[in-house]
Order: structure tokens, then sequence, then C-alpha cells
């Protein structure tokens, strides 16, 4: 799987999380509140249902998801597709 | 027999004075030094020769926070918190309402406090603890607090723009602690996780259940609410027993799997309010809970935060409505329908209103507001008797229990916060640009959708929003529109904004 498809699905899920977020810049979305709880919910069940794959509990963690190549890698080591 | 709130700490500092009563990331702060930080803090703010004055608390969330609150008690004024993380605008609003004659704040957030502090004096924490407190100055100033003065106000969102401060009595806590260590069996055996923040009105049962039993209260780190598996496991390590938290974190730990990731065998009282539990998500944790009790608590930040309870006992369907019960005891909830009438059959729409001793005295230098929502009860034409009308919409079911239905006007539930939505239309039509604007609340997906008319776009638009609104308050999702929609009246058409916002799903 190439990473340039799933950054473009990862950008999906993440435009319609909030949309006003510039994801490319930033490097710590959940260590400073940019994105909350709630959106951890979201983000966690729409990489689950598009890419196929099951995040276990013990990942989801700031350092996983405080920007999006360390999503992207998360992703991978899934072999999410 | 406590009087007021100070009488508990009073008592549990000589009962347990080397028992920890609060514990955060940094620090936990036992019962006696609690109660010496708090003097110290009272002597300051009585040298300051202020009695029944609002005194702000601007500090991150802390064990120190529990002692600016009783150091304000003790001292014969009455507190606020505000949230470090508010925007600039939304607390000068706060300030010009308040009016504070103190604030106290630490070293780390002087420079802001400063900034907004008007005529108000501000305390630091830190130099406050170098002096030992002049403990007959304390006592002297607590034996002239009576039931009925004032503990804090708590600002709530409020329709044209400006926020609410809602007066709370020391009577009022003391009665709801009273009822709540009776009916839900608190006792200097519970420990709590404390997950509301203090300026927000939940956040009464962990504090003054702490100070009236011995208790512990642990004040959870922030970043663990993203972190399921390790949220789970700081409540088993700790031994948490009692949640009382809102239900969409309780949902998000359902959602993602973990309510046995591990078992937390402490767990006993499961308690929440503020918001719908989706039953779906309760049933999974009485699944995994089946010993623990559960009980959903129901009232606005003017009753002295809650109203009405109602244990968890039989089983509900998933798509059945939890109720919300009955009155708790020394309150009394009733509906009024449209005509004042007084409502007692089942499957009848009314407003719920409430009388009783917890019953704020309504909002800060705000009359207009006030006696909109406090008025007299209009089942009583003999003497003076103050009710408050909730704004929200029940009926009882078949069983004589309330079922909470929907706001009587647009005011939302969102992440546990009380937001009225014109509120954030008022923040969006200040913005340089913006020609138009409505929003909506998506309940389905949990989402704020603003649509709006006008030349920003959604960017810049959200940018100038985070200066204006707190976090939880900005709208997910914007969508911007050629013309707004008007129906006959000239008054925007949210019906059919609605329909729009359902045809994107």
């Amino acid at each position: 799987m190439k990473g340039g498809a799933i950054m473009e699905k990862l950008a999906g899920i993440l435009k319609e999380i909030k949309s006003d977020v510039d994801y490319g810049k930033e490097s710590r979305l959940f260590t400073d509140g940019i994105l909350t709880s709630l959106d951890m919910v979201r983000l966690v069940l729409g990489i689950n249902e598009l890419f196929g794959i099951e995040i276990d509990p013990d990942d989801i963690i700031t350092e996983n998801f405080d920007s999006v190549p360390a999503m992207m890698k998360l992703i991978e080591r899934y072999g999410g597709k | 027999m406590a009087r007021i709130v100070t009488d508990y700490l009073d008592e549990t500092a000589r009962l347990y004075p080397d028992k920890a009563a609060f514990i955060d990331e940094k620090r936990t702060m036992t019962f006696s030094v609690l109660k010496e930080e708090s003097q110290r803090i009272a002597g300051r703010i009585i040298e300051l020769g202020l009695r029944k004055k609002p005194v702000v608390v601007y500090l991150n969330k802390s064990v120190e926070c529990i002692a600016a609150f009783m150091g304000t008690a003790y001292s014969g004024n009455f507190y606020s918190p505000i949230d470090t993380k508010m925007p600039a605008e939304r607390i000068h609003k706060i300030i010009d309402r308040l009016k504070p004659s103190a604030i106290i704040t630490d070293e780390s957030h002087m420079a802001e406090a400063e900034e907004f502090s008007q005529d108000a004096k501000v305390i630091l924490y830190e130099e406050a603890q170098r002096v030992p407190a002049d403990v007959g100055a304390v006592e002297a100033a607590k034996m002239s607090v009576i039931d009925s003065d004032v503990l804090y106000v708590l600002f709530t969102s409020g329709s044209t723009g400006t926020p609410k401060g809602a007066i709370i009595s020391q009577r009022g806590i003391i009665d709801l602690a009273e009822w709540a260590a009776n009916e839900l069996g608190f006792n200097h055996e519970t420990v709590f996780a404390n997950q509301t923040p203090f300026y927000f009105s939940f956040s009464v049962y962990e504090i003054y259940q702490t100070l009236k039993h011995g208790a512990l209260t642990y004040i959870i780190p922030e970043k663990l609410f993203v972190q399921p598996a390790k949220l789970m496991r700081y409540l088993d390590d700790n031994e948490i027993n009692t949640l009382v938290w809102v239900p969409s974190l309780l949902q998000m730990l359902s959602q993602f799997g973990v309510l046995n990731r591990p078992h937390v065998n402490s767990l006993r009282n499961i308690l929440f309010g503020a918001e719908v539990f989706q039953t779906k998500h309760l049933n999974r944790w009485r699944n995994e809970y089946s010993g623990a009790r559960f009980v959903n608590l129901f009232g606005p930040t003017e009753v002295t935060d809650t109203c009405t309870y109602y244990e968890i006992k039989r089983p509900f369907a998933d798509d059945e409505m939890l109720p919300v019960g009955y009155s708790c005891e020394n309150k009394d909830c009733f509906l009024l329908g449209d005509d004042d009438k007084l409502i007692t059959q089942p499957d009848i729409l009314g407003e719920i209103c409430v009388r009783g001793s917890g019953l704020s005295y309504g909002y800060y230098n705000d009359p207009e507001n006030t006696t909109k929502a406090f008025v007299q009860n209009p089942l009583n034409t003999s003497y003076p008797e103050t009710i408050y009308r909730t704004g929200d919409l029940a009926r009882y079911n078949e069983h004589g229990e309330l079922v909470y239905v929907c706001r009587k006007d647009f005011q939302i539930k969102h992440l546990g916060r009380r937001i009225e939505l014109g509120e954030i239309e008022a923040a969006v039509s200040s913005v340089e640009g913006i020609e138009d604007c409505c929003c909506l609340y998506d309940s389905d997906r949990l989402i704020i959708t603003l649509y709006y008319v006008g030349k920003n776009d959604s960017g810049n638009l959200s940018e100038a929003l985070k200066k204006l609104l707190p976090d939880y308050m900005i709208p997910g999702k914007y969508i911007k529109l050629p013309e707004m929609p008007h129906n006959l009246n000239g008054k925007i058409d949210r019906q059919k904004l609605k329909a729009m916002m359902k045809g994107e799903n």
C-alpha cells in the first residue's frame, strides 16, 4: 500500500472531524488539546472502518495520534489499506 | 450538623489531619494542609477588608483551586472559578458582569490576570502561602458567615452573548451534600476520580463530599481523556470506587471497548448527568460492572446542580430513554403546562420547575435574566415563593417517573456543557465580513454546525471564533450559503436548515 493513498484517506477523515485545522503543521494535536476526546473516538472509528483494521486500545495514545506522520505509521503497522 | 461549608473542612481536618484529600499530577494535599493553605488565602482576603464580595479563582485545575475556594469561603466572600484556557474576550465579559474585588492566581498566570483585573486586587497563591494566617481573624470572619450567604457564582452560557452567573448559597451546597451523602451512600472510604472542570457545576460532588466525609478525590490528568486504556489503568491503580462523570466520557470508553481493560474491581458507584447517556453504552457498562450502582443525576447549575435523580435498576432496551426520575430530598420538581397549570398525568409535556432552598438567588448583576427565570410560583397566590423555570420540557411516564424531552428554547448540551446556540451566533455575527448566520446542533453526530453568509472562509472564521468562544463552543462544521433561508415572519428558517443538515448525513 502506497503512503499517498493512506494520506489521502486519512486527510478525508481528519477534515470531516475538524475542518479548520492545518494538519500538515500540527505535531501535538491531542497533547495541546487541538483535538478532544470526542474527536479521538471519531478518528479511531473512522480509521478502523476506512482502512479495515482494528486498532488496539493500547495503541490509542497521544504519541500515535499527535501528527499525521504518526497516524500514518500506525495505520501502516496495522497493514491498513 | 454543618451550617456552612467550612464546618465540613474544620471537622475533617480535625478527624483526618494526615489523610489525603485531593491529589493531582503534581501534589497530594492532606486535610490539614488544605485547611492551613485555605486559611492563609483567607488571611490575605481579610487583609484587603473584603466581605460578601466576588473573588475570581484563576488557576489551572489543581489541588490549589480547592484551597482557593475554601479560603474565599473562610473569609466570608464568594468564589467564581474562571478557566485559564478561556478566550480573553469571554473573560472580559464575565469580569464586566461580576466586577470581582480580588483575583486569586499564581505566578504563571499573573500577567494575564493583571490584564483583565480592572479594579480587583491580584492575590498570588505562592505569596499568600509564605505568611502564616492570623487564625483569630479567620475565625472571626468565619463566624460572621450565615448559611444564606453566597458561596459561589458559576457562569453558564447566555443567549444574548453574555454568560450568566448563577448565584449559589452556602445553604444550597449543604442541602445537596446532605441529600447526596444519604441517598448515594458516600463516606470517608469514597475515592473519586474527578473529571469535570471546577467551573462546571457537576464538580461540587467531588469537592464537597470529599470535604464532608474526609473522602479522597483524584483529579484526573487531562491527557488521559484521549488515552482510554491508560485512563482505565489509572482508575484501577488508584482503586477508584466512584465516578461522577459526563456520559460522553463513559460512552467513549465503551466505544473503545476498554471497559474490561482492565476491569476496575474497586468500582462501586457510577453517577452521571449533564447530558443524555446513550442507553446502548450504559448497558455495556452495566454488563461489565453488574455489581455497581448506576445513577442518573439531573439538574441545571441554578438548582445547585441536581434536582432529580434516577437509580437504574430495571433493564432498559438500547433504544429506550432513561428517566430523570424523582425529586431529590428537600427539592420539589414539578411540571407546569403552557397555561401554568400543574401537570400530574402521564405523557403530557410541561416545563420542569423547581422549588427549594437549593435554588440560586438568580444571575449576578443581571436583573433582566433573573426575573425571566426566577418567578413567583404561579400555583401560590398567598405569599412570596420563588420557583426556577428550567426551560427543560419533560413528561411523566407510566411509572410516574419524570422523563426529559427537550429544551424549550435553542439551548443544547454538547460534551456535557450547556450552550445557547444564540451565544455562538452572536459571536459569529461579530466577525468582520459575516452577513448572516445560524447555528444548529447535529445531535446524531454531536457536531455544532454553522450556516453562514459572508465573505469569510471557514479557516479565518474559526480562527476569529477561537478568540471569542471557549473550545467546546467552536462549531465543528462550517457551511457557507449564498443566501440564508427565511420563513414568512422574516426569521431564519431553522426547519429548512435542519432538513439540509439531515440531507448531508
